[in-house]
């Protein structure tokens, strides 16, 4: 077991794509790590460039107290699961747990027992003699989880381990793969572009964008306090309020309504806050008129007209308003932004 | 209603059915019944039906068991250096990134080339005298002897049939999955267990498919042998022995048992390939079941 240190770590892919640019990271021993970001953002290509698949153009890769940063991947002693399993279609599920230990030169009878343990440890009893393309999308999973369980690595990487996997599996295997995380102990790099997902699994988020890290912290960090506008308005399922204000004398104006006083200077800022934290009232500061309602189940996101803008508010499902009914807003928890950087 | 939907259908069906009737069905059906004749255009008075006994000839006669055994030789030999060059041509199409489009060009050109213009460079090229080869390897004449000639035929199938190989492989290639390589090097395998326990098994329809095509094409072998030794020296094919009896000998009967014993080892080939090994095909339909 062993934490992962990254250090400036740039990649240039061919034809002058800067795919990782000086990227700086310190994963904790046994920590459930999340690289979050959209398509594009270099998040995959950092994960490959962890596990070997590719090459750096500069910087290094520590994997506890080795640089493994020129090592092949079979050396770096980190097991991979891939998006689509890349299970042998060809091999059993006892062959395709135990192939990283045949690789290994692990006599024949020790390496399947080896396979059967994890195996039944994940639930694939009966399921060892049969091949892939028998298995279901949730049983192919747990056996690609089980062949890089069964190599005892020193971290696990996931490339979007839960994407191919219908809703309703999704969270089943989201709730295992944390249960399964906690029981190993095992460093855990994951790549995501599901914010709800990197939420809920990791302990903490690195997130990227453009090849660049844009805010590293735990879930609540990041979804309480985004560190600028990118990350605000990637993180929550109901995207972040994101309005034009003014601060003037501390006090922090949207629609020309004080919403809260702050220690800012002066000037014009981008004020964040989320529709959660917008209570739908008798008395607020700002007021308009509901343009829409969508419900989100157990509640609602009412969207209101203020001057113009679109604000959106998050209310219980009892407290649903009709639309062209004219409300009042009261925000919480209000984030300002200069610059896109968070300034309070 | 069904009935008006059959006729529909065998109306629909049958120019197609009428052109394979005329242009396969019909020859073989001839073939096999000049098969079970004494016919012969030297002696045409002289036809009758005299069941197998073409086939008891040409069963109990040395030359065509010669043949045979040449022909299953070259087959055999051509098709296993073909596969293995072929697999490397495979690769390196496969992993050249700069001046893809050209090397595969290049590479497919002796395939374009006419097998019998082909065997004319190759013959000229092994005289001796005038040949730069000959000149260059060989003292004597090479396609006068037997062993060497056997070198020369399956060196110039080699040559020209490689490329066809190479380019089924290709497509086979591409069909293995990059994260399945990428899975393997994880676990630590290197680049030949890779090739050996990933790529091979993936590609294994692929490669079926282009042995099954070579081996057949090989198995029929005439226009190489015909160019290059005209079947002297015991280097005579099946191909080569029907179309003497056939065609130089003017014996129908005879020629044409030949060509449906042909007919039937290539048949036997097929199935032998498709049973056998293309059972166990994954990927096919049955997903790979046991």
């Amino acid at each position: 077991m062993a934490g992962i240190e990254i250090s400036a770590l740039t990649k240039e892919f061919p034809g002058g794509v800067q795919a990782l640019n000086g990227l700086d990271l310190s994963i904790a021993d046994g920590e459930f790590f999340a690289l979050l970001g959209p398509s594009g953002c270099g998040k995959t290509t950092l994960l490959r460039t962890i596990a070997g698949l590719e090459t750096p153009t500069s910087g290094s890769v520590r994997i506890g107290d080795r640089d493994v940063t020129r090592l092949p991947p079979g050396a770096r002693n980190v097991a991979m699961v891939f998006q689509d399993y890349a299970l042998f279609p060809h091999m059993t599920i006892e062959d395709n747990i135990a192939y990283p230990l045949k690789i290994r030169r692990q006599a024949r009878e020790t390496r399947l027992k080896h396979a059967h343990d994890v195996g039944s440890q994940l639930g694939l009893d009966g399921l060892m003699r049969r091949r892939p393309a028998e298995l279901s999308g949730g049983q192919q999973q747990r056996v690609a989880l089980a062949r890089a369980v069964a190599c005892h690595p020193s971290a696990f990487l996931f490339d979007e381990p839960l994407s191919n996997l219908d809703a309703r599996l999704r969270l089943e295997a989201r709730t295992f793969l944390k249960r399964l995380q906690r029981q190993l102990g095992v460093t855990t790099v994951f790549v995501t572009h599901d914010q709800a997902e990197a939420l809920a699994l990791a302990d903490r988020i690195a997130v990227m964008e453009a090849g660049r890290i844009r805010q590293i912290g735990t879930p609540r960090e990041v979804f309480g306090r985004p560190a600028n506008t990118f990350v605000a308005g990637f993180i929550g399922s109901t995207p972040m309020n994101l309005l034009p204000g003014v601060v003037r004398d501390g006090a922090v104006l949207v629609a020309a309504q004080q919403l809260s006083v702050l220690d800012v200077p002066d000037g014009e800022v981008v004020v964040g806050v989320r529709p959660e934290y917008v209570a739908v009232t008798e008395n607020g500061p700002l007021a308009g008129a509901v343009a829409t309602v969508e419900n989100l189940g157990t509640s609602s996101l009412v969207t209101v007209d203020v001057d113009g803008l679109s604000i959106g508010a998050v209310v219980p499902e009892d407290r649903e308003v009709e639309p062209g009914t004219r409300v009042a807003l009261n925000p919480t928890r209000v984030l300002v932004y200069r610059d896109g950087e968070l300034v309070s | 209603m069904k009935q008006e939907e059959w006729r529909l259908a065998w109306l629909l069906c049958a120019p197609a059915v009428i052109v394979m009737v005329a242009v396969t069905a019909w020859p073989i059906v001839y073939s096999v019944w000049l098969s079970l004749q004494r016919a012969d255009l030297k002696f045409p008075q002289q036809q009758e039906f005299v069941g197998l006994e073409n086939y008891a000839t040409v069963l109990s006669n040395d030359y065509w068991w010669t043949a045979f055994g040449i022909t299953l030789f070259i087959t055999v030999v051509s098709v296993a250096i073909e596969l293995v060059l072929g697999m490397a041509l495979a690769l390196v199409m496969h992993r050249t990134l700069v001046a893809r489009g050209l090397v595969r060009t290049a590479t497919l050109i002796p395939y374009g080339i006419v097998t019998v213009v082909a065997a004319f460079s190759w013959r000229f090229a092994w005289t001796p005298k005038t040949g730069y080869l000959a000149e260059a390897f060989a003292q004597g004449a090479p396609l006068t002897e037997r062993a060497s000639a056997l070198a020369v035929i399956i060196l110039a199938e080699v040559w020209k049939t490689t490329p066809f190989m190479a380019l089924l492989l290709m497509a086979g290639l591409a069909l293995v999955p990059d994260d399945l390589l990428k899975a393997a090097a994880m676990d630590g395998a290197g680049w030949w267990q890779r090739f050996t326990k990933v790529m091979l098994p993936a590609m294994k329809p692929a490669i079926l498919v282009a042995l099954l095509f070579r081996t057949l094409d090989a198995f029929r072998i005439f226009d190489n042998i015909f160019v290059l030794t005209a079947g002297a020296n015991e280097t005579s094919s099946v191909s080569m022995l029907t179309y003497n009896n056939l065609i130089k000998g003017l014996n129908l009967g005879i020629g044409s048992t030949m060509s449906v014993l042909i007919f039937l080892a290539v048949a036997a080939i097929a199935f032998l390939f498709v049973k056998i090994f293309g059972a166990a095909a994954p990927g096919s339909d049955d997903g790979g079941r046991r």
